[in-house]
């Protein structure tokens, strides 16, 4: 047998590590996604426990965003809900994140604190007090705002001066304030773990050269910390939109049992919606590379 | 008296200047080292404040699970009941479903899976246990090894992380189905053995991180003892990789614990933790049975095991966070 040279071993010996995870990758995600564009080009129907497929195109696609309204109803609501929600989140967490970092006594004692809506905000629990401080509840038993956002004047004034559609987004919004800066656990773990590896050397040569506190956030940690803070963004945007009392949720499971639409229709549901999520996504890359190139040129 | 208070006044007067200077060095601080009070004033100013803010929606989720039906619409019982109602959690734990009376006209596996406490568990300790070893592998691979494709396969790995699962929901369910995996845990199970499964990639990801910033020296110290591939993983590696293994860890249990959108695709014929809360319907006496108070009540009970988790492992979760450094 002829003798594999080092280089092909050391590939194969890292092909192989990875073949579990490659396999689950086809099994568990390539081949359902692929199966689930499949879908959303025909019209399937359930008959006996078995689904007959009869092809149509773009059909699903076309009903879904020219004829249908169900899905712009929800979508657009829910997106700028998202687009105020998660810069909020990530400011938050940087401002949390840069207080942690500081050296000062009973530091653990508040990261503890700090880290413990990751339990509470990714379960039912939340769902709960959320349906249980809308609705019914008045502004004296709502602990989900602040008492400055329930100003009434305020209120008037926006509902007075924006689309209702923004002034009910902005509502839920305030009504809501202290659940988003709970969404922002994991991102903080994040962005601690960020300053964390910025190295104590540049912070010294700063210090040397004379630059006081403010300068060094502005010129040396917050452009370090860019990285981390595109990767907590991107987690905010995943987060945000698999949600499980997210509306679209809803939707595609109603629309997929649903006899005159189906699965196909309910696919292409899904396949709108992730179209959606990746270009905001993309959009996301393409500020913080401009950032970073920004960064390179000065 | 009064030379006294002369004598004071002269000595401040003339060592005004000293006394600027150490009131100035014990406000902002002189050096590194030594910092001002007013950093620590202003530091614990704004974390109380946040840390109050954070804390309330817990507070008041304890206290309105101990309150009848008077002090839930009293504005002056906002943070503490008048009247102690601990009996809300009785209801709540009825009908949360986590213990569950055998019936004899039902095999084992049947009972079992009456209950909500059980249905969580067997789908949260499997899968977690094998996402911490499943994951390491896959990390370990792309953090440290030569793989043919390696860019390829790793914004694989990114898009896993980004799809939403509504995009693959119905024949992921389609599929399951016909493999028998619906309305088992291996429906959680199987994925996670592969390492996929709840948030898989975010795991592979901190293992990667990690195994990246070992120090190259490690590996040919090891190479010249002669160890294979396998046992280097396993003997020199993955010990090494124990601040990551516990933040897998935790955040695999809670994630799974908490699993509320796959369970409503996949769990139909029984009840897990979170779907039990979320479809509580308490039963009991009209007079004394409100739902807010009981389902708060549910949502400390669902909520306890996994803070009691959390409080224990705190310590080393937190340090654990600074040595991985996480993600890069």
């Amino acid at each position: 047998m002829k003798r594999l040279t080092i280089e092909t071993k050391q590939k194969m010996q890292g092909l192989g590590f990875l073949s579990f995870w490659i396999v689950g990758l086809l099994v568990f995600w390539l081949y359902p996604l692929i199966y689930s564009f499949a879908m959303s080009l025909n019209k399937i129907n359930i008959q006996a426990e078995d689904l007959v497929w009869e092809f149509i195109g773009f059909a699903n696609y076309r009903q879904l965003i020219f004829l249908d309204t169900g899905f712009w109803d929800i979508w657009i609501p829910f997106f700028l809900q998202s687009l105020v929600m998660i810069p909020i989140i990530i400011l938050f967490s940087i401002i949390c994140a840069l207080f942690l970092n500081q050296r000062f006594p009973g530091r653990s004692f508040f990261r503890v604190i700090f880290f413990l809506p990751v339990i509470f905000t990714t379960g039912g629990v939340i769902i709960s007090l959320l349906t249980a401080n809308s609705g019914g509840a008045t502004a004296a038993t709502n602990t989900l705002t602040l008492q400055v956002l329930q100003d009434e004047s305020m209120r008037t004034f926006i509902a007075e001066n924006f689309d209702p559609r923004i002034a009910a987004t902005v509502t839920d919004i305030l009504d809501t304030f202290v659940i988003i800066l709970w969404y922002s656990g994991v991102q903080t773990v994040l962005l601690l773990a960020g300053l964390q590896s910025i190295p104590s050397t540049v912070y010294e040569a700063a210090e040397i050269d004379g630059a006081n506190g403010w300068e060094t956030l502005w010129k040396i940690t917050l452009p370090g910390l860019l990285p981390f803070i595109l990767i907590a963004a991107v987690y905010s945007v995943v987060d945000q939109f698999t949600m499980p009392d997210n509306p679209m949720m809803g939707m595609i499971r109603w629309n997929m049992y649903e006899g005159s639409r189906g699965m196909g229709y309910a696919s292409a549901i899904g396949w709108l919606y992730t179209g959606f999520i990746m270009v905001i996504l993309g959009l996301i890359f393409v500020i913080f590379r401009k950032a970073f190139v920004q960064k390179e040129g000065a | 008296m009064l030379q006294k208070i002369q004598h004071n006044l002269e000595y401040f007067m003339h060592h005004r200047r000293a006394l600027r200077l150490r009131t100035k060095a014990l406000l902002l601080g002189t050096n590194k080292e030594k910092q001002g009070l007013l950093k620590y004033v202003v530091i614990y100013f704004i974390l109380i404040s946040l840390a109050l803010i954070y804390i309330a929606p817990v507070v008041s989720m304890v206290s309105t699970s101990l309150k009848t039906f008077s002090d839930l619409i009293d504005p002056t019982a906002k943070w503490i009941p008048k009247n102690w109602n601990p009996v809300n959690y009785k209801y709540a734990f009825n009908a949360l479903r986590m213990v569950v009376t055998f019936h004899d006209d039902f095999t084992l596996w049947e009972n079992l899976r009456r209950s909500s406490l059980f249905n969580t568990l067997s789908i949260v300790l499997p899968s977690a246990l094998f996402q911490v070893l499943s994951c390491a592998v896959a990390g370990y691979a792309f953090g440290r090894l030569k793989i043919p494709w390696k860019n390829f396969w790793f914004v694989l790995l990114i898009l896993t992380f980004v799809v939403p699962p509504q995009a693959m929901m119905i024949p992921l369910i389609w599929t399951y189905r016909t493999y028998g995996l619906l309305d088992t845990p291996f429906a959680f199970i199987v994925p996670a053995f592969f390492g996929h499964g709840v948030k898989g990639a975010l795991f592979v990801f901190i293992y990667m991180q990690f195994f990246k910033k070992l120090p190259k020296e490690l590996e040919e110290a090891a190479l010249i003892d002669g160890i294979g591939p396998i046992k280097m993983f396993w003997k020199v590696m993955l010990p090494l990789a124990r601040p990551s293994i516990i933040v897998v860890f935790l955040f695999s249990i809670v994630f799974h614990w908490n699993e509320n959108l796959l369970t409503q695709y996949f769990y139909l014929g029984a009840q897990t933790l979170p779907q039990a809360l979320t479809g509580l319907q308490p039963e009991g006496n009209p007079t004394e049975l409100f739902i807010v108070p009981v389902k708060m009540a549910a949502g400390i009970i669902e909520l306890a095991p996994l803070l009691i988790l959390y409080f224990f492992m705190q310590r080393w979760f937190t340090e654990s966070i600074e040595r991985t450094g996480l993600v890069e």
